[in-house]
């Protein structure tokens, strides 16, 4: 590691661990530790948003997929926008509206028994231990390429941070660690696009001409290998863009803002950022083909992952390679900060607070419960990922959007939407799509290389139908009669009013102490 | 559902039928739209080779159409968001929510603060 490097990763750790102590000071009850008292403006939140999805998969992924694989690496950046206008359109408004700590809230708010919740607890435990432990393992691999340190030490490293911020500091510490991280980010990628530039007369369009003449035409083309990776491909995208409505990490960040109106301005802050970073992958990618070479890229890491750390050290030298190397890191520790967070809420609000003791917690007991299922989910993380070193963990992140998109979101929209929607409709569709998505993993070539049964191994093409419709069927299959059907249409009318205005008509002075208007 | 007299009923119900309104207007056919126009990229490139041209210097329509998205993605958000803000200035003035409940600090206090905060998030729509 250079001298550069090292002073730059002791700033940064230094400037987190700032954060996490003056955060600290103000994590004084659950409210704060899971949502952070719904004080984050809406700006704010939309900067800690993008901290929150992009993680390391997704810059070095996206840059290597590129890079080596042409047009059908873009793909990984594409979907990110669209996934997050789709999230402000359907669910960033109503979830605000209703929920106060988790997605189980939301869903509460209309069914009220145990299933329900239970379920979406569990089902949001599952997607985010599984995300978490795919990040996990891949930035531990990440930082034992850039270092060349052994991988127990990048995972304890990782987990070490993760558990400090999170532990201390909850959901405020994460926000700011995630807005450092977006400010690192967009500051690394546009001094990487200048130095890309410089070397192409400042015309973007040079570096695709060149990366098109270089290859003859085949990586700015789409690639089709087939009716199988089509497929693939195809349900890959479809999983991951509604995947991201449905992900709880993703979706709690709209609860650390005051109202819907911040919720929006969120969702706008964070889709303008997307769509500003990600414009420019194809041109960082083809720069880093046409500069280091493919070869170079490949000897580095099969996938391409270093493809843009390279790029970095071929055109800056060890200052710039520092400097991206610790925007790595910051992006590793903020995406799996936020992972902590979600995973902490359904367990200490939804299975201890709300299922175990039903509602009967005390404050305090309940804030000391959050930052032991705090401990507990960075460390069980750490302790499967030291296990996982040899595993391709993958399909985990596969899994766990596919889940996101088949379970929860169903469960979400027709809770907000369906006038229908009943209470056995809603945890038989959440089961069905887990139970499918798991199922087909099972089944493909991930687990049956050679002899798998199906030909894809993304479930998204169909277990998102699959869950859709059960939820849809079972729901019909169940509708309550006479005074019960009476009593869930009025419950529906009172929700449709609070998940729009934000105000529960039937009890106005119970809107949450986030969502009232607060002198800043 | 009973609020506490029928002012604030009419208030909150002038509030929810004006914020439904300007939602339902938007939500549906942007969302169509949004869910044709972007499967339709991965559906022409996986499956058709309609758009492996090139449109000029090294740019396919694959990738036209890819960046169109992000063009398409930043218009709707802001079509989205100017009109509901717009909504919700007219519709949620201080008095409706006191009148339902909602705790206000100070009469005008904040929503004379959201109109400072609107110019300014006016003023920088491209971060």
């Amino acid at each position: 590691m250079s001298w550069e490097a090292v002073v730059i990763f002791i700033i940064l750790v230094l400037v987190t661990l700032g954060i996490t102590y003056w955060a600290g000071k103000r994590n004084t009850s659950v409210d704060s530790h899971l949502v952070a008292s719904g004080h984050i403006t809406g700006r704010r939140n939309g900067i800690a948003i993008t901290g929150d999805f992009i993680s390391a998969a997704t810059i070095l992924g996206t840059t290597g997929a590129i890079a080596l694989g042409g047009f059908n690496g873009f793909y990984l950046a594409v979907f990110i926008p669209v996934a997050y206008l789709l999230a402000m359109l359907l669910v960033a408004e109503p979830l605000r509206n209703l929920g106060r700590f988790t997605l189980g809230d939301v869903l509460a708010t209309r069914f009220k028994g145990n299933d329900v919740r239970g379920a979406i607890a569990i089902s949001s435990i599952v997607v985010s231990v599984l995300y978490m432990v795919a990040q996990f393992v891949g930035a531990a691999l990440v930082i034992q390429l850039l270092f060349g340190i052994p991988y127990w030490i990048a995972a304890l490293a990782i987990g070490l941070l993760t558990t400090i911020y999170t532990l201390f500091g909850g959901m405020l510490a994460t926000t700011y660690i995630q807005i450092v991280k977006t400010v690192l980010l967009l500051a690394s990628v546009l001094v990487l696009l200048i130095l890309v530039l410089a070397q192409f007369g400042w015309n973007p369009l040079e570096v695709f001409r060149q990366a098109a003449e270089t290859t003859n035409g085949q990586a700015i083309a789409p690639s089709r290998k087939g009716a199988g990776p089509q497929w693939e491909q195809f349900s890959l995208i479809f999983g991951v863009t509604l995947g991201v409505l449905g992900l709880p990490h993703v979706m709690i960040r709209f609860l650390t803002v005051k109202d819907g109106q911040a919720a929006r301005t969120s969702a706008v802050t964070a889709i303008w950022i997307f769509a500003v970073f990600l414009v420019f992958m194809p041109v960082l990618a083809y720069g880093a083909m046409l500069l280091v070479g493919r070869d170079e890229i490949t000897a580095a890491s099969k996938g391409g992952n270093l493809a843009m750390v390279q790029l970095a050290e071929n055109l800056g030298g060890d200052l710039m390679l520092a400097f991206v190397s610790a925007v790595v890191f910051a992006t590793i520790l903020a995406a799996l900060s936020g992972l902590v967070i979600a995973t902490t809420g359904a367990i200490s609000h939804d299975l201890y607070g709300k299922l175990i003791r039903k509602g009967n917690v005390d404050p305090k007991k309940q804030h000391f419960v959050a930052r032991v299922a705090t401990l507990a989910s960075a460390v069980v993380t750490l302790l499967i990922a030291l296990a996982a070193q040899n595993q391709n963990v993958a399909f985990l992140a596969t899994l766990a959007i596919a889940v996101a998109a088949s379970a929860n979101l169903p469960a979400m929209l027709f809770t907000m939407y369906w006038r229908r929607a009943t209470a056995k409709g809603i945890t038989w569709g959440m089961a069905a799509g887990l139970a499918v998505s798991v199922i087909i993993i099972l089944l493909s070539p991930t687990f049956r290389a050679g002899e798998a049964i199906l030909p894809i191994s993304s479930p998204g093409i169909i277990s998102i139908p699959v869950g859709f419709l059960v939820a849809f069927l079972v729901s019909l299959a169940t509708q309550p009669k006479g005074e019960k059907l009476a009593q869930a249409d009025q419950l529906f009318d009172r929700i449709r009013i609070q998940a729009v205005t934000g105000i529960d008509p039937g009890n106005p002075e119970s809107v949450p102490p986030s969502q009232r208007p607060v002198a800043h | 559902m009973e609020p506490s007299d029928s002012s604030a009923a009419a208030g909150l119900q002038q509030l929810y039928d004006g914020m439904k309104e300007a939602r339902r207007s938007m939500i549906r056919p942007m969302v169509i739209f949004v869910l044709v126009f972007y499967f339709l990229l991965p559906v022409l490139t996986n499956f058709t080779s309609v758009l492996d041209g090139v449109a000029f210097t090294g740019v396919t329509w694959a990738y036209l159409y890819a960046f169109s998205q992000f063009a398409v993605v930043i218009v709707l958000t802001t079509i989205y968001r100017r009109r509901m803000d717009a909504a919700e200035r007219k519709l949620r003035p201080a008095e409706v929510l006191a009148s339902t409940g909602h705790p206000v600090e100070g009469s005008s206090g904040p929503t004379r603060k959201k109109a400072v905060n609107k110019k300014s998030e006016r003023q920088e729509p491209s971060v």
